[in-house]
């Protein structure tokens, strides 16, 4: 059976305030690599980000649909699949948009690692849960 | 999409189908979310978390099926990825905060025209809602009538002790001539519209009413020796005295008079106090202007003097009540001894002493008439208004208020005002539904209580400030009136609505001063003269001879503060203003003109009329 990172639940999850402001990147950074319909992007999310980054599927259509109004993401149905899927894929507006925030969470994250709040991200997920 | 089962309704085909598939006949009730539920085929937990989260959003029909089959997906996604109801159900968190958050999200997807008119709405709606709530939060205050201004304007009435008071003898000497407020067809009546001068056939019948009443006459005359008038003022019929309100023809009923007991100090405004003794004093002066006449007429000078004394007398008992509309009436009251002095002196030269002549000057000099008294109270009269019409917020300072009365509401009021002034009286703001609702308005449009005052008292000063000066020195200066158009725009001139309804025209009163006060000059001149032809038996060169011995000097065109202009004309003087055109007319009179610009009526832009004020001529006593 296969099981989906995202219901591992003895993950790290974060605040919901900081969730908040990450999940919008988090979402368009994995847009980036390519259109995704919804249930494939929550899988990507928490599989990338090892659980830390799953985002509830009562939050995330909200936040797509609010990154639509925005025109940072574009959606569109195909119907050719076994079901009819949204598929949702990032605007030029978006790449943009996701440049600028991930410089923005690069200096935090040096600023973060400055104060020794931080270390290697990998060190940080791995003992995020203990 | 889910086609449409053939066991839909027709009506709910056509409800849940797109317009543009109806229009084509093609009735697949796509937009009906339920359907696509029941079709995927879900676990039934799986399937009521979605009809949740749908019904929740409360989106359109279109946005809801749109929802609903990516929502299908996802869970049918899930299903084949092996995992669990359960599991799925705890992933996808609260279906109602998800229904509410997927609500703003797609309305946030909406066009922008959508988002204009509905954000529009919204913020009109809520504008009305704040406006529907000021307004009533405006209807529940009440202006707080705090002092009693008709006391102010009483307290010289009262003041007077009760043998020093003329009023009752002028009382009982209008009601002997028969003169009162109803006065028609009776020889009063008669005797006060005929303007026939000695000589003309009509003459006659004055004489004969003023030798009939010469009793009532003398009685004028004593009343107006007194120091004090003594007349109590009232808004409310019921407290006027009864012998008074036989003499004003006020007939009032049982109902009336039991309504009047209940009037407290909210009916005692100022403006709506009864001022029926002025018309009566007014007619007491034309009563001893004629007498003069017919006195002097009959060789007896003692009387005529005495009469245009008591004039004077008369006069100053007007201005008691210190209101600019008394006070305007005592001015006119002074103007009927004025032309009795010409008159007599016309046809009688002689028949008054030197020492006489001296007097009357010193008379008529001690009885100037007092205009800022006039304006104090017209101030009095608009504090009551602003107490009447404003709340009071403890610092001077307030709103409209739509209750101005037990009875009366601001816009009621405004237009029975309108009325008065010949408009039409109906308003449709009677309502008080309505007028509840346009108060907030009203209030941003009209100034408030503290700027309201502020601007009455800025033109009051101005007003005084001018009235202080020579006339020639501000003639030239802007309408004092204009000051008021500063406020643009096509709700201006509602800003300061209460300064323009009760403010007087003091440009036609610094005219009507003006004038009259040259009529006073005339009056010293022609005595000087009189005096000075008696002792030198023929008229001066020049005006500057009567000064000092008949004068302390000359008085001055009071337009130009130039020389008055004299002339001798079949052997009479002649003293004349060039008036307000400012050009000499060489004592050609203004055609008409009776010199009487009333502080209430509006003001006149058209250039001065052409021709002169003839202060002073004997030459043509009418």
């Amino acid at each position: 059976m296969r099981i989906n990172h995202y219901f591992l639940g003895d993950k790290m999850k974060l605040e919901r305030e900081l969730m908040r402001g990450a999940a919008p990147t988090a979402v368009m950074q994995v847009l980036s690599a390519g259109e995704k319909y919804g249930y494939e992007l929550v899988e990507a999310l928490a599989r990338q980000s090892n659980g830390v980054l799953g985002v509830g599927q009562s939050t995330l259509y909200p936040l797509l649909y609010n990154l639509e109004a925005k025109g940072l993401v574009t959606s569109r149905v195909d119907e050719t699949g076994a079901r009819p899927r949204r598929f949702y894929r990032l605007t030029q507006l978006g790449r943009r948009k996701l440049a600028d925030e991930t410089k923005q969470w690069q200096a935090l994250w040096e600023a973060f690692r400055s104060l020794g709040i931080a270390g290697q991200p990998s060190t940080m997920l791995a003992g995020g849960a203990r | 999409m889910t086609p449409a089962m053939s066991s839909d309704s027709l009506l709910r085909r056509i409800y849940y189908s797109r317009l543009r598939d109806v229009l084509r006949g093609r009735l697949d009730a796509r937009l009906d979310w339920r359907q696509i539920v029941a079709a995927a085929d879900l676990p039934a937990e799986l399937a009521n978390a979605v009809t949740q989260v749908v019904s929740k959003s409360r989106l359109w029909r279109s946005e809801k099926a749109a929802v609903a089959a990516e929502l299908v997906a996802h869970f049918q996604d899930g299903l084949e990825a092996s995992v669990s109801s359960e599991q799925l159900l705890t992933a996808f968190g609260d279906a109602q905060d998800a229904g509410q958050l997927i609500r703003r999200a797609k309305r946030r997807n909406r066009s922008a025209a959508w988002q204009l008119w509905h954000y529009g709405w919204m913020t009109a709606a809520g504008l009305l809602l704040v406006y529907v709530m000021a307004g009533v939060w405006m209807a529940t205050s009440r202006p707080s009538v705090s002092v009693n201004y008709l006391e102010v304007l009483n307290k010289p009435a009262l003041a007077a002790p009760e043998n020093e008071r003329a009023w009752p003898i002028y009382r009982d000497a209008f009601m002997s001539m028969g003169l009162n407020l109803t006065k028609t067809g009776t020889p009063a009546a008669d005797f006060l519209t005929n303007d026939a001068p000695p000589g003309d056939p009509k003459w006659n019948e004055k004489e004969k009413f003023l030798n009939a009443n010469l009793a009532a006459i003398a009685k004028l005359r004593e009343a107006a020796a007194r120091s004090h008038l003594g007349f109590v003022t009232t808004p409310v019929r019921s407290e006027v005295n009864e012998k008074d309100r036989e003499l004003f023809g006020m007939v009032l009923t049982p109902e009336e008079i039991e309504a009047d007991k209940h009037k407290t100090i909210e009916d005692r405004w100022v403006l709506s106090t009864l001022l029926p003794d002025l018309q009566l004093l007014r007619d007491a002066g034309r009563i001893l202007e004629a007498d003069a006449h017919r006195a002097a007429m009959a060789g007896d000078g003692g009387t005529a003097y005495a009469d245009i004394i008591a004039i004077l007398g008369v006069s100053r008992h007007a201005e008691e009540a210190p209101l600019l509309v008394a006070v305007a009436v005592a001015d006119s009251i002074q103007s009927f001894g004025r032309n009795a002095v010409r008159d007599v002196l016309a046809e009688k030269p002689s028949l008054w002493s030197d020492v006489q002549l001296r007097d009357l000057a010193h008379q008529f000099a001690g009885a100037k008439i007092d205009w800022a008294r006039g304006i104090e109270g017209e101030r009095i009269g608009f504090y009551d208004s602003m107490q009447r019409l404003y709340t009071d917020n403890g610092n001077g300072d307030g709103r409209l208020a739509l209750r101005i009365s037990k009875d009366q509401n601001l816009f009621q009021l405004l237009a029975s005002v309108n009325q008065a002034g010949g408009g039409p009286g109906d308003t449709v703001l009677a309502n008080s539904g309505l007028a509840l609702l346009t108060m907030p308005a009203a209030n941003m449009v009209v100034a408030s209580r503290k700027e309201m005052l502020e601007t009455f008292e800025n033109a009051t000063n101005a007003a005084q400030a001018r009235m202080s000066e020579p006339y020639w020195k501000v003639r030239e200066q802007p309408l004092l009136e204009t000051f008021l158009d500063k406020e643009q725009g096509p709700l201006g001139r509602f800003h300061y609505l209460f300064v323009r309804l009760m403010l007087p025209a003091y440009d036609n009163l610094l005219k009507r001063i003006v004038m009259s006060n040259s009529g006073t000059d005339g009056v010293y001149i022609g005595l000087a003269l009189e005096l000075y032809h008696r002792q030198h038996h023929k008229w001066p060169e020049s005006l500057s001879e009567l000064a000092p011995q008949w004068l302390p000097e000359v008085p001055v065109d009071r337009i130009t503060g130039q020389p008055l202009h004299y002339k001798i004309v079949d052997d009479k003087p002649l003293v004349y203003s060039v008036g307000l055109d400012g050009d000499d007319d060489n004592g050609r009179a203004v055609p008409g003109e009776k010199g009487v610009w009333l502080p209430w009526t509006p003001l006149k832009k058209d250039p001065p009329e052409d021709g002169d004020w003839i202060l002073w001529t004997t030459a043509n006593s009418n």
